[in-house]
């Protein structure tokens, strides 16, 4: 069918053209040209296969028309006009009438008015649906640039009339169209669907012309042309025409002119038959809106940056501004720092043409108003509306609202208070829990986290605080969420304000963000069995942890530069993660270390004024004993005695050894309840290793006898837990370290400890005269001496227990192994003095090597000994107290 | 043989993170080996981050690492013909002694020990036995006093023999990182130490001319010392050990090399 029609077409073109080319036979050619035009008659082919021929016939035409123009002034057009209306059929007559009243209308003085009128009347003769179509659509590419507009207005015609012209057309075309739709069988409805979809862009070109004329302003856009469009889409009742329509309206005619007529639109919506989605239309209405903004935004920066070139290469303009500008730039290039101020003022110049421009914006009129008040309606007139429908309506408003009215969060909290009430009322319903209303619910939820603020001066991205702290509904909402959905915005905050690593710095943020981290903060026992029950797969627990990492994390972020401050900021805080129950295990130590940090921020602050703030630091250590004993009674003792620890070492630091002491008692209290032995020992060494370092505040810095009391207490308590430990190498090494708690080799009047630490490999004669003195000086000086002479008798008592605890040991290599330490210890003490006599040493390795000989033994024992005995030698060389050693 | 000597994290509950400049050097691939010298098990991310560096993870006790008696307290790596004995460093009575250390190098029977626990990275040999203290690769906060820093910079001068020239040093540095194929990024970041080392103050001030004042009173505040972030590589060919010490100060890492020869 179609290659028939194709042949004939070219064959006729053919003989058209050669017609045309000799001189006098036009009535020939127009008969061929009729000949191939009753091509166009058909009815048999697809909306596809018509346009292959329309579109060559389009071509030989286009030939005609240009012969028609090259020779008019031989052949009267205004004669040919008539003439070709005698053709016998009418497709190809209106064809050829339309070929030559458009050439016709590009000559001067021709009667363009009348020619379009005649012509958009005439087409009325044709009916068919696809025949019709194609002829406007001729009609309407063959005038494209002869109607008159602002820049083509002759005497006598005028815009109004190529309005007119093709408003006329458009509607009628779309007549055809819709009419298209109810012809023929009606079991090849969606086969006609497709055909009308396959047409719909020859109906839509109208409204393309329509937009591309020149001189239409908002107003005549809004009294004329688009009520008359709007009441052809409404009266036409077509689903499918209805949609497209609209969006080729929202598409093709200029923003200004949307804002001018959104009323008139939103109204017109309302109209439309049910079927039509009025998501669809009323989103890409506000993408396009907001999306204007942006446009707007780019065109001012780009405005600025030519500005700003200008002022680079200095143009010689010589308005007063440019030459005030340039004289600035000279100072800028003078100093860089003018010319950072320049840049802050030119942003701040931003900042408030931004705010101008928002103003003049609202006093226009209040275009989140109008869509609010429309989707009101909408949830009146149109019952039938899905909630997923409505929730994406929503979020698009939240975005709309935000580009236009960044700082207006009263807008955002109405609609999440609108969204809290449709939800309410689609609650139980299938849909409520459908995965697209789930998703538009999140990406409402998650507007404050993705709203990263505009008006940062520093790179630095922030949530925008501001917005969540104003949207007094928005935790309502949140709750109302199913858990999936709750934990996933609280996730998202999480790793947004880890991302952007936000100080939270006053109390509203605080429990803002606590509020909004919940779900993860609490403890969900009921949640948690039931996965239990089901498979409670390794992946999500550990994605829970990593979960629990993250809030601990964010407890960093809590700063405010008052300590005081900070720590009611850590308070509150704990108030909500003292809700997670057995949680607080993975929280509660970055809350502790948080405290921790604020007390040595105060003291290294305030050093002169400790006593001050010690009533504070008080209440901050009753605290932490409160977080602790918690954590004890959720049974995580060794967290606990590990915190106490840390915590004691800080009331040491800033000697408030009153609470040193008692942290110490909770610590042995809760000692006593570890079953572990392996955590037994390494307990004991840690105390053992921080009360070393206590020695100095509770012994050479107190000047208080309960003090020092209370050391002993402590350290007395220590060994005996040492001796106490279940098995006998923990004991003996628990005892020999412990040894080091009565012997202090740190000089602290003088703060050459360093010096000792370094020097005492080669320097170890000088390191032993000083000691030597040290304890005379103790000998001869009170209290500090008098301590240090029972020192060396417990530091022997302590050898002495260990090597008991050793000789004890049943395996034998094990009993040597340390015998061997507990020489290492000897010999650790030698070098520091004279607290342990060279005879003992010797006493010491003639037992080990006895027990070598006695017994078979692994090799490891006695490469220690033999290393032992190298260091000894090698000792020999720069100490000659050494010499006194034999083996 | 590249060796990567890190610890004392303390993610989460003392610090948040690495320093991202750290995160960058410590890519898969280019390390052999990975001593862990503890407190770290509590933030299972960080765990993998640094499992993911090389096969070779070697992860020993932290005082902090609670319930996790899996892990031993101390271990011995043998690479070539040294021996490196890794510990926290809690197992040392009285702690951060020299002398103690020594006993348990001895005892261990390695010629570097590796320990921890006192945030504060340093490294000197003591009896032909090479003793580094990588230091806490977060710079986390610690309940110990803080010893006066004033000899913090000359550290490495004091106490190592075989200091060179800075200039060898940050050659040393590119020739390390062309090894590990990361040729660009190290002359970048081999740029940035280099100025970071002469223009060092100027730098600084400018800094402070770009902060804003709420940041520059953050400073004012923060003079609390807090312990800085630091790890070590060490460069292990027959029995030499080449051991660059990575710091983090003032969002610029910057390289110390020392080189120790067992004998």
């Amino acid at each position: 069918m179609l290659n028939d029609s194709l042949t004939i077409i070219k064959q006729q073109t053919l003989l058209m053209k050669k017609c045309l080319d000799s001189k006098g036979k036009l009535m020939d050619a127009l008969k061929h040209a009729s000949t191939f035009l009753s091509e166009l008659r058909t009815s048999a082919l697809t909306p596809k296969h018509y346009y292959e021929l329309y579109i060559v016939i389009y071509d030989a035409l286009e030939y005609l028309s240009n012969y028609l123009k090259e020779n008019h002034p031989n052949n009267h057009l205004s004669d040919l006009y008539e003439l070709v209306q005698y053709a016998g059929n009418i497709v190809p007559r209106l064809y050829l009438m339309i070929t030559v009243g458009t050439v016709y209308m590009s000559i001067l003085n021709a009667p363009i008015k009348e020619i379009m009128k005649d012509m958009i009347e005439m087409c009325r003769g044709v009916q068919h649906p696809i025949r019709g179509l194609f002829l406007r659509y001729y009609l309407s590419q063959k005038t494209k640039d002869l109607l008159p507009d602002k820049s083509k207005v002759s005497e006598n015609t005028s815009l109004e009339d190529s309005t007119e012209f093709i408003i006329t057309n458009f509607i009628e075309m779309n007549k055809l169209w819709v009419r298209l739709q109810h012809q023929g069988h009606s079991r090849e409805r969606q086969k006609r669907t497709k055909e009308r979809q396959e047409l719909q862009i020859l109906v839509g070109s109208n409204l393309v012309r329509l937009s591309q004329l020149d001189g239409i302003d908002k107003f005549y856009y809004k009294n004329v042309i688009l009520p008359r469009i709007l009441e052809q889409i409404i009266q036409c009742r077509d689903l499918i025409a209805q949609e497209y329509l609209l969006d080729v309206v929202i598409q093709v005619f200029p923003d200004e002119f949307h804002l001018f007529t959104l009323d008139m639109l939103l109204k017109a919506t309302l109209n439309l038959i049910p079927q039509v989605s009025l998501k669809k239309i009323s989103i890409s209405l506000m993408d396009r809106l907001a999306n204007f903004i942006h446009r707007e935004d780019g065109k001012l920066k780009n405005k600025e940056s030519q500005k700003e070139n200008g002022n680079e290469t200095k143009t010689e303009i010589e308005t007063k501004t440019e030459i005030e500008t340039i004289t600035e730039n000279q100072n800028q290039n003078q100093n860089q720092k003018e010319k950072e101020k320049e840049k802050e003022e030119k942003i701040d110049n931003n900042q408030v043409d931004a705010t101008e421009k928002e103003k003049e914006k609202e006093n226009q009129f209040d275009l989140f108003q109008k869509f609010y008040s429309y989707i009101q309606k909408l949830d009146e007139l149109r019952p039938d509306l899905s909630i997923d429908d409505i929730t994406a309506l929503l979020e698009k408003l939240c975005k709309l609202s935000l580009t236009y009215y960044p700082k207006n969060y009263k807008n955002i909290d109405t609609l999440l208070l609108h969204t809290l009430k449709r939800l309410d009322e689609f609650k139980d319903t299938r849909e409520a829990s459908s995965p697209i209303t789930e998703q538009n619910l999140k990406n409402i939820l998650l507007i404050p986290v993705d709203f990263v603020s505009i008006f940062e001066v520093h790179e630095q991205k922030s949530i925008n605080l501001d917005l969540l702290l104003n949207l007094k509904n928005y935790t309502k909402l949140l709750e109302s969420q199913s858990p999936k959905v709750q934990s996933f915005i609280s996730q998202q905050f999480l790793d947004k304000i880890l991302d952007y690593k936000m100080q939270l710095q006053n109390e509203d943020i605080v429990n803002c963000i606590f509020n909004l981290l919940s779900s993860i903060v609490n403890s969900n026992l009921s949640r948690n069995k039931k996965s239990k029950k089901s498979s409670s797969t390794s992946n999500s627990l550990l994605f829970a942890l990593i979960n629990q990492e993250k809030v601990a994390k964010i407890l960093h972020l809590i700063y405010n530069k008052d300590p005081i401050e900070n720590s009611k900021l850590l308070l509150v805080a704990s108030k909500y993660l003292s809700k997670g129950g057995s949680k607080i295990k993975y929280t509660y130590s970055s809350l502790i270390f948080n405290f921790l940090k604020i007390i040595r921020r105060k003291i290294t602050k305030y050093e002169k004024r400790i006593n001050d703030y010690k009533r504070e630091i008080k209440n901050i250590f009753k605290g932490l004993t409160k977080y602790i004993n918690e954590l004890y009674s959720f049974g995580s003792l060794e967290l606990a005695l590990k915190l106490l620890i840390s915590v004691s070492n800080i009331s040491n630091e800033i000697m408030m050894n009153e609470f040193t002491n008692e942290f110490f008692i909770k610590i042995f209290s809760i000692y006593e309840e570890l079953i572990n032995s392996k955590q037994q020992y390494q307990i004991i060494t840690e105390l053992i290793s921080v009360l070393i370092l206590y020695y100095k505040n509770f012994y050479v810095e107190s000047k208080n006898d309960y003090d020092k009391e209370n050391y002993d207490n402590l350290i007395t308590k220590t060994v005996l837990y040492s001796v106490k430990l279940l098995k006998k190498p923990d004991q003996c090494r628990a005892v020999y370290f412990a040894s080091h708690l009565w012997f202090q080799p740190n000089d602290f009047s003088s703060k050459s400890s360093k010096e000792k630490e370094r020097g005492k490999e080669k320097e170890s004669d000088s390191v032993n005269t000083e000691n030597g003195e040290n304890t005379e000086n103790g000998a001869n000086v009170g209290s500090v001496g008098s301590a240090s002479i029972t020192n060396n008798k417990r530091v022997m008592e302590c050898l002495q227990k260990s090597l008991r605890i050793s000789d004890s040991c049943i395996e034998s290599s094990v009993s040597i192994e340390l015998f061997i330490e507990i020489l290492n210890q000897c010999i650790y003490y030698y070098i520091h003095g004279n607290l342990i006599s060279a005879k003992y040493i010797n006493d010491l390795i003639e037992l080990i090597k006895n027990n070598l000989e006695n017994v078979d033994i692994d090799e490891l024992p006695v490469n220690h000994f033999k290393r032992t005995l190298n260091y000894i030698s090698r000792q020999k060389l720069i100490d000659e107290r050494f010499e006194l050693i034999r083996y | 043989m590249l060796i990567l000597a890190i610890g004392d994290l303390h993610i989460p509950e003392r610090a948040i993170d690495l320093p991202l400049k750290f995160k960058k050097l410590l890519t898969p691939g280019k390390i052999q080996q990975v001593l862990c010298l503890g407190n770290v098990i509590s933030s299972i991310t960080t765990l993998e981050f640094l499992k993911k560096i090389s096969k070779d993870f070697q992860l020993v006790k932290g005082e902090y690492d609670i319930d996790n008696y899996n892990t031993g307290s101390s271990s011995v790596a043998n690479n070539d013909q040294l021996r490196i004995g890794v510990l926290n460093g809690f197992n040392i009575v009285p702690q951060n002694d020299p002398l103690s250390l020594l006993i348990q190098a001895r005892q261990m029977d390695c010629d570097i020990l590796l320990w921890g626990g006192t945030h504060r990275v340093e490294a000197y040999t003591l009896d032909g036995k090479f003793f580094i203290n990588p230091g806490s690769a977060t710079g986390a906060y610690l309940t110990r006093e803080i010893e006066d820093d004033d000899d913090y910079d000359d550290e490495d001068e004091d106490e190592n023999d075989n200091d060179e020239d800075d200039e060898i040093d940050e050659e040393r540095y590119k020739e390390t990182q062309k090894n590990s194929k990361d040729g660009k990024n190290s002359a970048i970041s081999n740029d940035k130490s280099k100025k970071d080392k002469t223009t060092f103050k100027e730098s600084d001030s400018n800094s402070d001319i770009d902060s804003d004042s709420s940041e520059s009173e953050f400073e004012d505040e923060d003079e609390l010392i807090e312990p800085i972030p630091s790890f070590c590589l060490l460069d292990v060919q027959g029995s030499v050990c080449t051991l660059y010490i990575y710091t983090y100060i003032d969002d610029e890492v910057k390289v110390d090399k020392v080189t120790y020869r067992k004998e």
